[in-house]
């Protein structure tokens, strides 16, 4: 509480400023570009109110990835759909100004309204702060969004991981080549790219398993960890090269389900073992919940690159598919 | 007035103007745009109420759910994505009129003569 508020007034305010902006601009790309800002305001946003697993989150997920989707996609709608990105869409200029007015009103009239109202809201009963901070002795893990995460509320994680693979299925079945991960290679004028993606994969793959390892006690995690990897793959696959092979090999469906699959399995042996389903307690709890991170940190980070390559690569490659039959 | 206050009337204020930029919009991007929009108000909501425990560190249970969302959020976008840049795709190769989708498509009100024409 005795923080400078002057900071959050202004990161407030920011955020308020760059949604409003994101959603008025005409051209989408300063749209988007503007939503990657805001994500990154965030991520400094989760900082102050002392919530530093979401601001890694949301630096590396909310604001990176879903950032890189949004890029992705406007590329690839520039060939099919060139007029629907128009710098100075073809809306009438009224309805523009309206839209300004209503992002205003609701804005300058709204917040103050709200923030009266506020106050009443924090005033409910106190959170579970105190009986997580009770069962955190033996969760098998010190930071407690982690023991949360994997430990308490295992269900949601594991479904999480599933829900995952549902996306990424859905995107299979869009694509229309379920079962085919083979993409659209990139052309030569990425060369830059790919030393980029040389230089970058060693520090990256480093930089996610010491994520995962610092999980347990500090902030980080599978899912963290998972959007580096998932970042190193996205550059990996725009640029081609040594990291694309990795997309397309037949371990790729096993590896995107092993999260899944050993989180599952895990819990089910806790049943064999005579505890409840998904129950990690004691001595053995820290070992299972890195290995549960460590394979669920592998699925998160191929799921998200190869929803990445879907966003960005059309299904099937252009009539001049020269370049396409010569890597494959 | 405290931080928690200031970033849950932020989080409720970012949710609204989502809200409004995804019924107004027409452009399918746009409108995954403010469904993220819409996303990280919830999340700064969530967050900012888990901090009314007058316990010393901040309730977690909302950071885990909010670091859920954000990777739930992530792969329902990827979804909307993917559909919005098939539905082009596919509306172009069969060469059927694609309906129209951009701004314009609702403005009867903004536009009477063309109201009287239909």
């Amino acid at each position: 509480m005795n923080d400078p508020i002057f900071i959050d007034v202004f990161l407030a305010v920011g955020l308020l400023l760059l949604c409003g902006f994101s959603l008025h601009v005409r051209d989408l790309f300063t749209g988007v570009v503007t939503f990657i800002i805001f994500g990154l305001l965030m991520s400094v946003a989760w900082v102050r109110m002392q919530a530093p697993d979401l601001a890694l989150a949301e630096a590396a997920i909310g604001s990176g990835i879903t950032g890189a989707l949004f890029l992705g996609a406007l590329r690839r709608l520039e060939e099919s759909a060139p007029e629907y990105l128009a710098p100075a869409g073809p809306g009438s200029p009224v309805r523009h100004w309206l839209f300004d007015l209503g992002i205003g009103a609701m804005g300058l009239a709204l917040y103050p309204l709200v923030t009266i109202l506020v106050p009443a809201m924090l005033d409910g009963p106190p959170g579970l702060a105190g009986p997580v901070s009770e069962a955190m002795a033996d969760a098998g893990a010190r930071n407690p969004v982690t023991a949360i995460i994997l430990n308490m509320r295992g269900y949601d994680t594991m479904l999480e991981l599933v829900v995952l693979l549902l996306g990424w299925s859905g995107v299979c079945v869009l694509q229309g080549d379920l079962g085919r991960t083979d993409i659209q290679p990139a052309t030569g004028e990425l060369a830059v790219l790919g030393a980029f993606v040389r230089f970058l994969r060693h520090p990256g793959i480093l930089v996610a398993g010491y994520l995962v390892w610092v999980g347990g006690d500090a902030p980080g995690g599978a899912f963290q960890a998972g959007a580096m990897l998932g970042g190193v793959g996205a550059i990996g696959l725009m640029a081609g090269g040594p990291v694309r092979p990795l997309f397309s090999g037949p371990g790729v469906r096993p590896a995107l389900a092993a999260g899944a699959a050993v989180f599952l399995l895990t819990g089910l042996a806790m049943i064999a073992a005579g505890g409840n389903f998904l129950e990690f307690r004691g001595s053995r709890a820290a070992a299972l919940l890195l290995v549960i991170e460590l394979f669920s940190t592998v699925s998160i980070g191929l799921v998200l690159a190869l929803l990445f390559a879907a966003c960005t690569f059309p299904p099937h490659p252009p009539k001049g598919g020269a370049i396409a039959e010569g890597n494959s | 007035m405290t931080t928690a206050a200031l970033y849950l009337s932020t989080g409720l204020v970012v949710f609204v103007l989502g809200t409004f930029g995804l019924f107004w919009h027409s452009n399918l991007v746009r409108r995954a745009l403010s469904l993220n929009f819409m996303a990280a108000g919830v999340f700064l909501f969530l967050v900012a109420l888990g901090r009314r425990s007058p316990a010393p560190f901040p309730d977690p249970i909302p950071h885990a759910l909010v670091l859920t969302g954000i990777v739930v959020t992530v792969s329902a976008t990827a979804l909307l994505l993917v559909l919005v840049c098939r539905y082009h795709e596919t509306a172009e190769s069969e060469s059927a009129p694609p309906p129209p989708l951009r701004e314009g498509k609702n403005d009867a009100n903004d536009e009477g003569p063309e109201d009287n024409a239909t």
